[in-house]
């Protein structure tokens, strides 16, 4: 009788190592691409956006959502340069970020009325040149590497 | 003379073993008699059939098959044909010519048995259930067979399930519908593949996908009551069960092939899936299953609904090993999908977002038979590894979601003991790690749980009783500890206590009555306790409760049923009552740097009551069935309804055989409309939809063919899914054309 036991303790534990030893496989490779993604906390919150000609003059002024402007760009020539701010929850004006991978970006709806440019070395100073008579929007952005922190609704934009 | 006697002793030795060996083999020869041994095979699903009938035709000789669909006939003439006729309730009566062959010869004939029509008459299915009427109670009202996936298959779980009463669908757009039970969403409705958790962020927002492909599924039950708390402790939602036995345990007879393709036209929708599944040396068992969808964007009845196209490809494989009582099996599987949430209305991208899921999931199962089948352990590794990655107007990443989760199982069953006809203990611990990148701020976090239950089933004559109970410990660890904005992070641990218990009465005949009480609590999920920003595919902010409590709440419900060969009708009716039932809530509010509404998640003191009613009726070759299912949701915290409830839902369709195999329906499908709301939460109008149905089962050689062809929403209705995320801005699908096929092999 003990001799069975003991054969069947036997046929278990063979049984036993052969769960574990394919187990420990089966954890082992599937842990190969596990990594850690480290979490960036460094977004950049605003509530509004401000266009400003000489730092002092709002050429564009949008808060909460809200577009209070439109964009005048003359035909075949370009805008002063305009300084871009940015409204925390008060509407205090506050700079944008300095962090290198914080940097404005935006979209135009039609290409062909508009285009926008950065002065050369500035990340946050714009200005307009009028490609052809006509309406069309932009939409500014605050990228952070790859996706947008900040961005406003359609502003609308004038060529004339 | 002495040379002469020794040369006559030696003949007559010689002859003396000449007799001998004549006379062996006569013996041999006479005594050896023919045999004829078969396995009769189910063809529609290749598992042996447990008694049928084999008679050997014009001899007057019978036998039955045992479990394994094992037959044999003894004392035949060695090399003489016989006819044998193989004969099983719902199933064609077949004849196969056989010769006997000699005994030692290991020759064993196949022979397929193929059903009348695939859907069986209740009758024979009621035979092979289980003697519990509460299980076949379950099977009848809550359960789709391999017979119904046939037909009901549809390009995810929750339209595959659309036609159970209980059943509603959260979407945002068509590729992200996830089921809703009893208006019951989030992770309170338990998701499982071959009796696992299926491990995915569906639960957590309704722009991720369900992972689960029900292409190749053999069966999909949706789980209520005791048997819930086996898998989970949120027993007032339900578990929703997966059954695609990646892992092939059940020896087959022989090796199946099947084969499903479905296109719909409402979205051009391709799909082909298929699997095999063979034995290797009756205790090697194999199987590959596999499917690719494809689909275009959706047209509504108004428009085509840009950015919901998709990709999803689907592939498994797993295998066993059977030494005497002991089994151990594994199965590889992933799934890669592709899919676009619509955009283009208020508060979404101007494109909608693209998102990609990849999964891939490690399983290793052991069970080990004590005495018989009856009485086994079973224990299950599993590893799985998620990835979500969303991004918005075809440019920008702007969400990571992973998932890392290692779950340990063990459970001991016995169906044969002295005190109880069902008894499963078991355990359970599980490593979970969230982890976020991109423009998500939720903060990173490790959950380690540990559960443990046990479920008693025991019938006394008419009265039936399930109980069952489930412990759980959970701690949720951030990455790191804050004061944020919404509260402050930090590590937080749950204790968990569910209880449940079904009982049901046999008044008379078919005609059941019983009850169901439980006490359930559901765990936070790190979402719902730390998010804390924006979600830019699901258009909201969302901002989580650090403080949330273990949700915790009872619920009751009580049913009656009628279920026969020709008819089976249900009504039940139920109320929860939860204190802190978790609910992330639309605010009046709006994060202004991205435009988004904010939702915030709350615990609320809540309730919510509703009834099911199922009707089926089949008269000659007629059959009507009916169903309706109602939901109310009161938020008590603030004497308001509670956001996402579905609307009463109700059907009636009637399905005619004028000939055999072939089937003709045609149904309609009610909703009300839903002004039981939440603040800044909006009606959404009511609408009647009819369907149309053919469908041909038929055979060639050993294969079975199902086709069936239908037409959802014949009159192009524009109509709109309360659950659906985009409702405010699109209608649900225009008239769809469904054509599906399956063969079996």
């Amino acid at each position: 009788m003990q001799i069975k036991i003991k054969s069947e303790l036997k046929k278990m534990k063979n049984k036993a190592i052969l769960v574990i030893s394919l187990s420990l496989i089966l954890i082992l490779t599937a842990c190969e691409d596990e990594h850690d993604h480290d979490h960036d906390k460094n977004h950049f919150s605003p509530e509004g956006m401000v266009l400003l000609l000489k730092d002092t003059v709002k050429i564009l002024d949008y808060f909460r959502g809200v577009v209070k402007d439109t964009l005048y760009v003359p035909f075949g020539n370009y805008t002063p340069y305009y300084t871009v701010k940015f409204y925390d929850a008060n509407k205090n004006i506050i700079d944008p970020p300095d962090e290198a991978n914080h940097y404005l970006s935006w979209t135009i709806s039609n290409e062909n009325i508009f285009s926008v440019e950065k002065q050369m070395g500035q990340k946050y100073i714009i200005r307009l040149k009028g490609n052809s008579v006509g309406i069309t929007t932009v939409k500014f952005m605050v990228m952070h590497g790859s996706h947008a922190d900040f961005q406003t609704r359609d502003i609308p934009v004038v060529v004339r | 003379m002495r040379q002469f006697f020794y040369l006559k002793f030696e003949v007559k030795k010689i002859l003396f073993y000449l007799v001998l060996i004549w006379m062996l083999i006569s013996v041999k020869i006479l005594s050896q008699k023919g045999i004829v041994r078969g396995i009769v095979i189910d063809g529609s699903n290749h598992f042996p059939l447990l008694g049928a009938n084999i008679a050997l035709k014009n001899y007057n000789l019978f036998t039955t098959s045992d479990k394994n669909g094992y037959f044999e006939f003894d004392k035949l003439n060695i090399g003489q044909e016989y006819i044998v006729e193989i004969s099983f309730i719902g199933y064609k009566k077949t004849q196969k010519k056989v010769v006997a062959k000699e005994e030692d010869k290991r020759e064993i004939v196949v022979i397929h048995l193929f059903p009348i029509a695939i859907e069986l008459s209740q009758a024979v299915v009621m035979g092979k259930h289980s003697n519990f009427s509460i299980k076949n109670k379950d099977d009848f009202f809550y359960a789709l067979t391999s017979k119904d996936l046939s037909k009901d298959l549809g390009m995810t779980l929750a339209s595959t399930l659309k036609n159970l009463a209980s059943v509603s669908i959260r979407s945002m757009g068509p590729t992200t519908a996830r089921p809703i039970l009893r208006g019951l969403g989030s992770d309170r409705i338990v998701l499982l593949e071959d009796g696992l958790q299926s491990n995915d962020l569906s639960a957590s927002s309704p722009d991720h996908a369900v992972s689960i492909d029900p292409t190749n599924a053999e069966r999909i039950e949706v789980i209520y009551g005791p048997k819930v708390l086996l898998y989970s402790n949120s027993v007032s939602g339900g578990a929703i069960n997966v059954e695609k036995n990646k892992i092939p345990f059940e020896n087959r007879a022989d090796a199946i092939w099947q084969i499903s393709t479905l296109y719909e036209s409402a979205n051009n929708a391709k799909l082909v899936g298929g699997n095999f599944e063979t034995s290797i040396y009756r205790n090697i068992m194999l199987k590959i299953d596999g499917s690719y969808k494809y689909n275009d964007d959706l047209y509504t009845p108004t428009k085509r609904l840009k950015n919901t196209d998709a990709r999803i490809l689907n592939l498994s494989s797993g295998g066993s090993y059977t030494i005497e009582n002991f089994s151990i099996g594994g199965s590889i599987s992933f799934i890669d999908m592709t899919y676009g949430v619509p955009g283009g209305f208020l508060g979404a991208h101007l494109y909608g977002a693209d998102i990609s899921i990849l999964k891939k999931n490690y399983e290793l199962k052991g069970i080990y038979k004590i005495n018989n089948s009856e009485e086994f352990v079973e224990i299950n590794l599993a590893r799985t590894n998620y990835k979500h990655t969303e991004v918005e107007d075809k440019a920008f990443l702007g969400a990571i979601f992973g998932l890392y989760e290692n779950l340990f199982d063990i459970r001991y069953t016995n169906k044969n003991n002295n005190y109880f006809d069902n008894i499963i203990i078991g355990a359970e611990a599980k490593l979970k790690k969230n982890y976020y990148g991109s423009y998500v701020y939720t903060m990173p976090s490790k959950t380690t749980s540990y559960s443990s239950f046990i479920f008693l089933e025991k019938k006394l004559k008419k009265f039936e009783t399930q109980f069952a109970l489930r412990g759980n410990y959970a701690e949720v660890k951030p990455s790191s500890y804050k004061i944020s904005r919404i509260g402050e992070i930090r590590k937080r641990e749950f204790l968990a206590l569910s209880i449940s218990l079904a009982s049901q009465y046999n008044l008379f005949s078919n005609f059941y009555s019983g009850a169901n009480l439980s006490l359930n609590s559901k765990l936070p999920t790190i979402e719902e306790l730390f998010s804390e920003g924006p979600h830019l595919a699901a258009y909201s902010y969302e901002i989580g409760n650090p403080s949330l409590k273990t949700e915790k709440g009872i619920s009751g419900e009580f049913f009656l049923y009628w279920l026969s060969e020709n008819e089976k009708y249900m009504a039940n009716i139920f109320y929860y009552h939860y204190n802190d039932y978790i609910t992330a809530r639309r605010t009046k509010d709006t994060n202004w740097a991205t435009l988004l509404p904010i939702y915030k998640t709350e615990g609320l003191k809540a309730a919510m009551y509703g009834y099911e009613m199922v009707g089926e009726k089949k008269i000659g070759k007629i059959k009507a069935s009916v169903f309706a299912s109602y939901t109310r949701g009161k938020n008590l915290s603030d004497n308001l309804n509670l956001p996402m409830i579905p609307p009463f839902k109700g059907s009636a369709s009637i399905e005619i055989n004028p000939i055999k195999q072939f089937k003709v329906g045609l149904s309609t499908v009610v909703a009300a409309k839903q002004n039981m709301t939440d603040i800044f939460e909006k009606d959404t109008p009511g609408y009647i939809l009819y369907n149309a149905l053919l469908r041909y089962d038929f055979f060639i050689d050993n294969s079975v063919n199902v086709i069936s062809v239908s037409v959802e929403n014949l009159t192009n209705e524009k109509y709109k899914n309360h659950l659906s995320r985009t409702k405010d801005a699109f209608y649900e699908a225009g008239r769809n054309v469904k054509i599906a096929y399956k063969i079996s092999l």
